[in-house]
Order: C-alpha cells, then sequence, then structure tokens
C-alpha cells in the first residue's frame, strides 16, 4: 500500500506552463504544488518542501533536466523520490535517456489539464508497487535505473 | 669280366645264355681248379698291347700246355703210383676193396664223379648251342655226360636204394650201364664227325703211337703185377662186361680222339682227349677188379672232361671279347677316318669361301677408295705415287696418269716436308698444298704406314682433305658465337638497365666488335620516313671520329624495305648492288653490309645494319645470330613501349584514385597500407612518410559488430567485405566514420592485398543528427506553446474551475499569447523553408533608411518599454536610401531590435543608425549586452541557436531569428555581419544596396553577393 501522495515539485521554466500545470494538479488533483522557475531554484526550495514526487521540465536555461534531477538526487532526503519528466521533448531516443538517466517516467507535453493528476498517481502507484515488491535497501537509485550512477 | 662289363651289348651273341650263369670253377679237385684257370691275359700283356687289344694264338699255344702237363701228371701219376704200390707189395689197397664198398666211402666217389659229368654235359650243351656248324662230338658229349651222371647218380644210391641182397647187382648194373653208354655215345659222335668232315681227319701218329704206347705199357704193367702176386693166389677176377666199353674207348681214344683233336682243338675236345688215359685205366682197373682205383680214375676223366669245358669256354669268352674288341676297333677307326675326311672337305670349302669374301672385299674397298671424295694416295718408300684415287687428283688439278709414278712432293706448296720424321708413325696434320694450277689451299691430311708380313713397311696411305670449306664454317661458327656473346651481353643489359637507350650504344658496340665489322646501326622507321632513315637513331663505328650525320639522308629503296619487312634479312656485297646504290656504298667506303629486320610485337619496326670496309661474306649462322640480337633489341623496345604504356596506364589510374573524394587503400597481409590516395591522407592526417609506419590496426578500429574481429581478417575474409561502415582513427585521434567496400585481390591463390574504398560520412552523420536536432527543436518549440494552449482551455472546458472566475482572464490570456507565439513560430520556420528553398521572393523597392528604422523602432518600442530598454534613433541623412523589400526589411529590423533589447540589461540603451559606405547603405543595431562568446560567433546564425537559452525563454525566441534575418538580408542582395566585444556590447550591421544617384538606375541587379 502505497503512502499517499501530497507534496508534488515542479520544475518548469515556462511561466505559462507553470500555471496551467499547478491549476491541474492543484485543483483537478488536489495535491500540494511548488513551482521553480529553473533548477537552482528547485534544488534552493526542495529540501524545505520535502516534496514526495517531482515533475522536471527537460529544456531549461541554466540546469537543463537531467543535470537537476541528478543535483536533486543528492540531496538524501531525495535521494528516492521519483523523478518524472514533464516534457515536450520527447522522442523515443530522448524517452529512453531520460529513463536512463533515472527518471521513472515521462508524460509527454502537451497534456491533459483533467487527467494529469491521475497520469501522477498512477506513476506514484506503480513506482511504489515496484518499490515495495523489490528490495528496499536501493539507496541511491531507482528500481529500474541499476546504472544511474553513469 | 672286365670286357664284359666294358661291352655287355655284345656279349651274347654267341653263347646265348649269360655265361655269369655258369659256375666259374667246378667244385672238384684241386687239380681240376688250376686247370681250369682261364688264360686270361696277364696285366702286363694287356698293358703292352694298349687299347688295341688282339688275340695272340702263340701265347695261347703256350700257356695251354700246363693244364696238359698237369692233367698228365694228375690222371698217369695215381696210376703209376698204384702200379707202384702193386709191384711194391703193399696189398692194402686191394684188401681194402671189400672195405671201399662200403656204401659212404662209395656213394661219395660216384656222387662226386655224376656231379662233375653233369656240369660239364652243360658246358658242352652250351658249347653245342653257340657254335656254327654241326660239332658232333660235342653233340655226343652233352647228350652222353647228363645221361651218365644220372647213371652215376643212381650207382651212388643204389646201397640206399636196393635191397641188400641185389646192390651187388644193382652196382654192377648201373655202373657198367653208365659206362657202356657213354663209350658208345662219345667213340660214336667221335666216329660220325670224323666220317662226317669234309675233308676226312687225318689220325696223327703221334697221338696214336703215344696212346698206344701208354696203354699197352700200362695194361702190360697190370698184367704184369697181377701175376706177381706174392702170396701165390691168384685173386684176379676178370670182369668180363668192363671189357666192352675198354675196347671201345681204346679205339675211340687212340683213332679218332687224337685226328679230331688235330684238327678241331679247343678245350673240351682237348679235356676229352686227356679223359681217354683215365677212362681206359678205370676200364682196365675195374676189368681187373681193383675198384678203388677204378673209381678213382674214372673221377680224373670227369675232371679233365670238366676242366676242358671250362678251358673251352673261358676260351670262347676271351675270343668273343676279342672279336668285340676288334669290331669295337674298326668302328672306332672308321668313326675317326670319316671326321677327319669331313673336317678336311671343311676346311677346304672354309677356305673357298673365306678367299671369295676376300676377294669381294677387296672390291669394295677398292671401290669405296675409288668414289670416296676424301684424297686417297698411295706411294711407295721412296715416295713415288703408285696410287691416287680421282677424288685426290681432282682436287690437286690433274688427271690420275698424271700422277702415277710422280714424286708425292708434287703437292707441296714449298713447304718442306720431314719426311723422317712423318715416317716414324701414323699422324695427322695440316697443310698448305698447291694445284696444279699454282693455287694454294689448306688440306688435312692423314698417313700412316703399310707393312708386309714381317712388319716391314711396304707403302704410305695419306689421305686429304680439302679443309677450306671447313676452315670457312668454323670461322663462321666463331663470329656466330661472339655475335651470340653480344646478344647474351645485350640481353642482360637491355634487362637490368631501366632505359634501354642507355644501354644500346653500348651493345652495338660490342655487336660491332664480335662481328668484326666496321660500323653497326641501328635505323627505326617512322611514319615520315617509312621505308627509311630519317635519323640514325644508335650507331657505332669502329672509327671514333667517324660521323654518321651524313646518313641522316640515307632512304632505304623501298624493294629492300619490302625484303626486311618480310621477316628476311639482307646481306651480301657491295658489287652486286645496281649502280647508284653502289656508288652511293662505296662513297662511304662500305664493301659488304648485312641489315636485319628489326621487329616490335610483329611489326616491322627498323632494321640493324653492319658494314665492313673490305668484302666478306655472311654465313647463315652468322645471320641467324644477327636475327637473334635484331629480337632482342626488339624485344627492348617493346619492353620499353610496355613500361611507358604500363606507366601511363598505371598514371591514369593513379591519377583517377588520387582525384577522387573516396578514401582508396590497399592493405597488404601484413597490414601495412600499399597505397592510399590523397583524400585518405586528408582525412586522416598522415603524411606519406607516416604511412609508412603505418599499419591497418593503427587505423581502424575493431569492427563494432565483432569486436574480436581482426579488422585485417574481416577484410580478407570471404574475398572481402561487401558494403560496411566503419570508424578510422586519424592522426590526431579524431573519428572518421567510413562506409565503404572491400575486396581482397589475390595472387596464385593467396591473398596478397585487400583493397578499399571508403566515403566518409561523419559530415553525413553529422548532418543526420543535425536533422535529427532540428526536428526535436522544432517538435519541442511547437509543443511548447501547444501545452500552455491545451492545458489552460482544458481548464477551462473543464469547468473545475467554476469557483475561480479570477482564473478565467488568466487562462485565456495565457492560450491567446502562446497562440500568438505559435503562428510566429510557424511563420519563422515557413520563412526559413522558403529561404532554404531559395524561393521567397523580394521586392526592390527604394526605402529611405530614416523612414524604415523609424518604423522598425515604432514597432518594437512596445516590447522595448517592457523590457526597460531605451531605443536611441542616430542621426540619418534624409537622402540615404536603399534597396529592398520593405517588410522584410522590417522584419530583419525586428528581430535585430528584439535580440537587441532582449540581450540588454534593464536600462540600457539600443542603437539604431545608418551609414553610407561607399554607395552601399550600412544600417547598424548596437546594444549594451554581455556580448556574444567567441566560440558561438561561427553559429550565431544558425537555426535554433542560443548562447544563452535562458534569454530565449524570457522572449519567447526560438533561434530562428537571426537565420532568417540573414536569409533575407542575402536575399536582398544585402550582407549582414557583426562586431561584438564581451561585456560592451554588440553591434549588427546590416549592409544593402543603395540607391544610386541616378534615379532611373533603381532596379539593381542583385545577388553580387554570393
Amino acid at each position: 500500500m502505497s503512502p499517499k501522495l501530497e507534496r508534488i515539485l515542479l520544475v518548469e521554466d515556462e511561466v505559462d506552463i507553470q500555471m496551467v500545470a499547478q491549476l491541474a494538479l492543484e485543483d483537478v488533483g488536489g495535491f500540494e504544488v511548488e513551482v521553480c522557475a529553473s533548477g537552482v531554484e528547485a534544488l534552493e526550495r526542495a529540501p524545505a518542501f520535502n516534496p514526495q514526487l517531482v515533475l522536471l521540465d527537460f529544456m531549461m536555461p541554466g540546469m537543463n533536466g537531467t543535470t537537476t534531477m541528478t543535483a536533486l538526487r543528492r540531496i538524501p532526503s531525495l535521494s528516492k523520490v521519483p523523478m518524472v519528466f514533464l516534457t515536450a521533448r520527447a522522442q523515443l531516443s530522448e524517452v529512453a535517456e531520460y529513463r536512463r538517466q533515472g527518471a521513472v517516467e515521462v508524460i509527454v507535453k502537451p497534456f491533459d489539464p483533467m487527467s494529469l493528476s491521475q497520469r501522477v498517481m498512477e506513476v506514484w502507484e506503480a513506482f511504489h508497487g515496484q518499490s515495495s515488491s523489490s528490495d528496499s535497501s536501493g539507496a541511491s537509485s531507482t528500481p529500474r535505473a541499476p546504472e544511474i550512477q553513469s | 669280366m672286365s670286357k664284359s662289363l666294358r661291352d655287355p651289348a655284345s656279349k651274347s651273341s654267341d653263347f646265348g645264355p649269360s655265361p655269369e650263369s655258369v659256375p666259374a670253377r667246378p667244385a672238384g679237385p684241386p687239380p681240376s681248379a688250376d686247370e681250369a684257370q682261364p688264360p686270361a691275359p696277364t696285366p702286363s700283356s694287356a698293358s703292352g698291347s694298349g687299347s688295341m687289344r688282339t688275340f695272340d694264338p702263340s701265347r695261347y699255344q703256350v700257356r695251354s700246355k700246363v693244364p696238359v702237363v698237369l692233367v698228365l701228371l694228375l690222371v698217369v701219376a695215381p696210376s703209376l703210383a698204384a702200379l707202384g704200390l702193386r709191384l711194391a707189395g703193399i696189398d692194402g689197397i686191394w684188401t681194402m676193396s671189400s672195405e671201399f664198398l662200403r656204401p659212404s666211402t662209395h656213394a661219395l666217389i660216384a656222387w662226386t664223379a655224376s656231379v662233375m659229368a653233369l656240369i660239364a654235359g652243360l658246358f658242352a650243351y652250351i658249347r653245342w648251342r653257340s657254335v656254327t656248324g654241326s660239332e658232333l662230338e660235342t653233340v655226343a658229349l652233352s647228350l652222353a655226360l647228363p645221361t651218365v651222371a644220372v647213371l652215376d647218380a643212381l650207382h651212388a644210391l643204389v646201397p640206399w636204394l636196393a635191397a641188400s641182397d641185389r646192390v651187388e647187382m644193382a652196382l654192377a648194373l648201373t655202373w657198367n650201364a653208365s659206362r657202356w653208354f657213354f663209350a658208345l655215345t662219345v667213340v660214336g659222335g667221335l666216329v660220325v664227325a670224323w666220317s662226317l668232315s669234309a675233308s676226312p681227319l687225318k689220325l696223327r701218329f703221334r697221338s696214336v703211337s703215344l696212346a698206344a704206347i701208354g696203354c699197352v705199357a700200362f695194361i702190360a704193367a697190370s698184367r704184369l703185377a697181377g701175376g706177381l702176386r706174392l702170396d701165390g693166389s691168384s685173386p684176379i677176377d676178370f670182369r668180363l662186361w668192363e671189357l666192352g666199353p675198354l675196347l671201345i674207348l681204346l679205339l675211340g681214344g687212340f683213332l679218332w680222339m687224337p685226328a679230331l683233336l688235330t684238327e678241331r682243338r679247343h678245350g673240351l675236345n682237348e679235356g676229352l682227349f686227356f679223359a681217354f688215359p683215365p677212362l681206359i685205366l678205370c676200364q682196365l682197373e675195374m676189368l681187373v677188379g681193383s675198384m678203388v682205383i677204378g673209381h678213382w680214375q674214372h673221377l680224373l676223366a670227369y675232371t679233365s672232361i670238366l676242366g676242358g669245358a671250362l678251358v673251352d669256354y673261358s676260351r670262347s669268352r676271351q675270343a668273343q671279347d676279342g672279336a668285340r674288341q676288334e669290331r669295337d676297333d674298326a668302328a672306332e677307326e672308321l668313326r675317326s677316318k670319316t671326321a677327319e675326311l669331313a673336317r678336311l672337305d671343311l676346311q677346304r670349302m672354309v677356305h673357298a669361301e673365306k678367299h671369295r669374301e676376300a676377294e669381294e672385299q677387296r672390291r669394295m674397298l677398292s671401290k669405296a677408295v675409288e668414289t670416296m671424295s676424301l684424297g686417297v694416295t698411295i706411294t711407295d718408300m721412296n715416295g713415288r705415287i703408285v696410287y691416287v684415287n680421282p677424288a685426290d687428283a681432282r682436287v690437286h688439278g690433274y688427271s690420275v696418269p698424271e700422277l702415277l709414278g710422280q714424286d708425292s712432293r708434287i703437292y707441296s706448296a714449298g713447304e718442306k716436308i720431314q719426311r723422317d720424321q712423318e715416317a716414324s708413325e701414323p699422324w695427322a696434320r695440316e697443310r698448305i698444298n698447291r694445284t696444279k694450277s699454282g693455287e694454294v689451299f689448306p688440306v688435312r691430311l692423314v698417313s700412316d704406314r703399310v707393312r708386309n708380313e714381317v712388319g716391314e713397311p711396304i707403302a704410305t696411305v695419306t689421305i686429304c682433305e680439302d679443309i677450306r670449306e671447313r676452315i670457312r664454317i668454323r670461322e663462321a661458327l666463331e663470329r656466330r658465337d661472339r655475335t651470340l656473346e653480344a646478344v647474351a651481353f645485350a640481353a642482360e643489359r637491355f634487362l637490368y638497365e631501366s632505359s634501354w637507350e642507355a644501354s644500346v650504344g653500348g651493345v652495338l658496340a660490342r655487336l660491332g666488335e664480335a662481328t668484326g665489322v666496321h660500323r653497326v646501326y641501328l635505323d627505326l622507321i617512322n611514319e615520315a620516313y617509312p621505308f627509311g632513315v630519317d635519323d640514325i637513331a644508335f650507331s657505332w663505328s669502329r672509327n671514333p671520329d667517324e660521323e654518321l650525320s651524313e646518313y641522316s639522308h640515307v632512304v632505304l629503296e623501298e624493294q629492300w624495305a619490302m625484303v626486311l619487312k618480310s621477316g628476311e634479312s639482307l646481306s651480301g656485297s657491295v658489287e652486286d648492288l645496281p649502280s647508284p646504290e653502289r656508288e652511293e656504298h662505296r662513297r662511304r667506303g662500305v664493301e659488304s653490309f648485312t641489315l636485319v629486320p628489326l621487329f616490335v610485337r610483329s611489326l616491322w619496326q627498323g632494321y640493324l645494319c653492319l658494314e665492313t670496309v673490305d668484302s666478306r661474306e655472311w654465313s647463315h649462322a652468322e645471320l641467324e645470330a644477327l636475327k637473334t640480337a635484331a629480337r632482342t633489341f626488339g624485344v627492348a623496345i617493346q619492353r620499353r613501349q610496355d613500361e611507358e604504356a604500363l606507366a601511363a596506364s598505371e598514371a591514369k589510374y593513379r591519377e583517377l584514385l588520387e582525384s577522387a573524394n573516396d578514401l582508396v587503400q590497399s592493405v597488404s597481409p601484413d597490414g601495412r597500407f600499399q597505397f592510399v590516395n590523397r583524400a585518405w591522407k586528408e582525412a586522416l592526417g598522415y603524411s606519406d612518410q607516416e604511412i609508412k609506419g603505418l599499419t591497418i590496426w593503427d587505423v581502424v578500429q575493431p569492427t563494432q559488430s565483432e569486436p574480436g574481429r581482426d579488422v585485417l581478417q574481416s577484410m580478407m575474409i570471404d574475398d572481402g567485405l561487401g558494403r560496411f561502415e566503419a570508424v578510422f582513427v586519424g592522426k590526431q585521434g579524431e573519428e572518421i566514420a567510413v562506409e565503404g567496400a572491400v575486396t581482397c585481390r589475390y595472387q596464385d591463390g593467396l591473398p596478397v592485398a585487400a583493397q578499399g574504398i571508403f566515403r566518409d560520412i561523419t559530415e553525413r552523420r553529422l548532418i543526420d543528427r543535425m536533422k535529427q536536432e532540428f526536428i526535436s527543436t522544432v517538435s519541442h518549440e511547437l509543443r511548447t506553446p501547444l501545452t500552455s494552449i491545451i492545458a489552460s482551455l482544458g481548464l477551462l472546458n473543464s469547468g473545475r474551475l467554476a469557483d475561480k472566475p479570477e482564473r478565467f482572464q488568466e487562462l485565456l490570456s495565457v492560450a491567446h499569447r502562446n497562440s500568438t507565439r505559435l503562428l510566429k513560430l510557424i511563420n519563422n520556420l515557413l520563412d526559413l523553408q522558403k529561404l532554404a528553398a531559395r524561393k521567397m521572393t523580394f521586392r526592390e523597392d527604394p526605402i529611405s533608411a530614416s523612414s524604415i528604422l523609424e518604423e522598425a523602432v515604432a514597432g518594437i518600442q512596445a516590447y522595448a518599454d517592457q523590457c526597460r530598454v531605451g531605443l536611441t534613433l542616430g542621426e540619418i541623412s534624409s537622402e540615404l536610401t536603399l534597396v529592398g523589400d520593405r517588410d522584410r526589411l522590417i522584419q530583419v529590423l525586428n528581430n535585430l531590435l528584439s535580440n537587441a533589447i532582449k540581450f540588454s540589461p534593464a536600462d540600457a540603451t539600443v542603437t539604431i543608425g545608418a551609414q553610407d559606405r561607399e554607395g552601399r547603405v550600412v544600417l547598424t543595431v548596437s546594444d549594451q549586452g554581455p556580448g556574444i562568446p567567441e566560440e558561438f560567433q561561427s553559429r550565431l546564425f544558425d537555426q535554433f541557436t542560443q548562447a544563452d537559452p535562458s534569454k530565449t525563454r524570457a522572449s519567447g525566441g526560438s533561434g530562428l531569428g537571426l537565420s532568417i534575418a540573414k536569409g533575407l538580408v542575402e536575399g536582398m542582395s544585402g550582407h549582414i555581419s557583426l562586431d561584438t566585444r564581451i561585456h560592451q556590447g554588440t553591434t549588427f550591421f546590416v549592409e544593402l544596396p543603395a540607391v544610386s544617384d541616378d534615379e532611373a538606375e533603381g532596379a539593381e541587379e542583385p545577388g553580387d553577393e554570393p
């Protein structure tokens, strides 16, 4: 039984998308959403917010999505938090690359605001389903990404 | 015996039954045994007479008396002894008479006599059957003896056979029967034999008298002895029946026996003859009752007969052997005589045949000498010619009769002949001879002596050979050999020298020296002078100062050219040439010449000419050698042509390979590079020198699909590889992706090279990646505004925000703003596509610089204000007018201005200006931004490129602006450039054609800028 998903950290540089995504997650899904406009900002605010799940854009100025994800994982409290990419850059090869880097799932833009929360919940459930069934001692990696260190 | 063994085939001719079956010795008393000794020849006589054994009657006569004497002694002596005893009064014998009659003693004597009679009868029978002609006495004996033998045997056995009272009578009966039968038969036989004889046998007085004296003496003695009995009693008891045989025997013994013996003297008759006395005595003794003596005499008589029979048998054997020997000897002699005759006949025939053969041989030899081409001379020991054959006379210009009797020195050309030396042994030598006409010529002479039977020389034979032709051939062959050596020299030089022209001079000199000519030159035809010498290609002269330049005008007569072209050589004396040519050659001092054609690939290409200043002959062998020389030249020329063609071909292909943009390489099996082309070297960055030390493993990574597989093995395997991709590593470590094919070249079934042609696909891959990148970027750029639009409208549409009406406007703004952005992006993309496809059209209007700048500023002012950036329009001449498309130019300026504003910090100023620069108008947009990093400047005008994407996000730029601006400016025959300084700012220059002063020429031709 997975824990209840409440806090989601959204890292997204597009202001408009920040707004609609926040609305979709908060008003439709009822999650508590912390929005950061860049990776740097996310690193600053994530420890305090202590998200249960992170949604990441890939194409961002400064740190891109994967860099940000890697940096976030170094924060001990976030080391096991599932990271989900929310990106428009989602060709097959790119999706494979995100997964290789450690993303548990990739949600492709444009997304349906009404079902986004549901999609996030599914990812959450799936992550915990796998996580509980697998070795819980996997310290710094997601179960899907044994090669995350590289 | 030895004789019979030696010749067994002839022994049975006379005696029928084998003599060996007859006992050689009778088992009689010793005297008879002695008598029976055959008078065989002694070893000495045998050896003395040698192999030719002949019968010697005289010796037989001498020896035959021994038994006669013995018999007389043995027969007569007992009688005399008995008589003596009686006379001496020793009456024991008589008194013993009754004891004598004891059966055992009597039987022993009688039985012995019987056996002896039987054996003697057997011999008599043998003689009877063997002797030719009739011998009735022998017939009688052979009948009588067995009969009396039987009777005597009965007589001996009477005491056991007859009743005791009749023994006396039986004894007398058998005894008298035996005596009577014997006497009658034998004497009867004698008488009949005597009477039947062709010339009645004469009675010899000697025999008769001898016998008569003996008998009378005996009878008298007996009678006397009987009468002188000392005791006075007269015991004489005449047994009258003994008287008959006595008388018969007396008659036979006295009358006929001696006569027969003298006429037919043989052993049996002799035995019989000597048997008569004891027989008679026996009868006498019996008559007077002296039975002991009588029986002994009886035994003696038989012994005599048996002895005679044995002697006869022995003699007949001997005679038989002798006759056989004689026959054999005669046959042998006949054979040897015949053989001798045959041998003599054969000798005679052989002799005749030999004579005939010798005669034929002599004729053949004579004919051979007469007809042979070599000269033959025979001289006597004084040096006079005694024979000369026609060939010898002919070669010396004489007739045969002219030479006969001449001194052999007639041939000599003055050279002294060492006659004594020559005479010492056979010799061969060459010398000079002289003909009748005085011409001298070389000959080879071979001489030898003819000797008689005792070895003394009697003549000298000399064979003379004219060797003019031989010497000529020898010299020609020597020249040919030298020529061939020169050819070998030429071949070697042409083979090892890369340029045949460099060695041809030396070769011609060698050829000239070898052939002993004065000049040699090589003439090659060409198109201008198909038959002649335009220019002597190569030449040699014995005279080093001689100039052959004058030859350059010599043109070969077409007829000679045709001969050469057909492959034949031309040679001869200048004398034989037609007049103009002869004069021409004479002018150059040429007397003899040879032209040998030269062919290259079966095409006539010229000739080799040899000239002499004196006349000479050219032998076939020499011409053949020169042809070989010409062929060598031809091959050398062909080789040069081949090499040139090969080099040209190679150069052509090498050039092709070198000029190719693809990478071409050839790798040997050990991995070293045999060849790489220019593109290869450029792509990998190696110099020729460096490539020599490289191997394929230095430049090719293991194939990616099969990392363990050796790259060279991959290339060599299965006759090379089809198309495949690989990665070459350049000198600097850069990777060069290539795609190509490798084929393997084989020689004798072994791979010798892997040849590959590769295309550098690094660029293509980059383009592929860029395309991929572009699509990804465009996709992203399109999806980003769409995300906002769809999400905001989706939220509005869901009605979930009904309780938050303040959000409605906000979401609509988001939708609208992003829609605009989407439109702008799409337009930009379309512009880019048009520019790339050169489908965009541009108006060419005269545009006032100031007005267009003002318009651009006005359009961007709102954005500048939003960004709190000031816009300053510089001083611009109103007359400054340019040519372009107003809308496109506004778009360019808008892009530049928005970029400048975007990258300017707050409260900075963007300055816009325009200048006239050498007939062109330059619009400038300067900002005070961070400047553009140097490494980014080269890519500044590429699509979707931004030095700092954060600014793009802030301004919604897509990275297409500058790319489009550049395309548009260049589309208007302009040029865009920039000047940037880090932390100070950047200035973009847009240079466009100005309107010329002459307004009429407004339509300036665009595109003078690339």
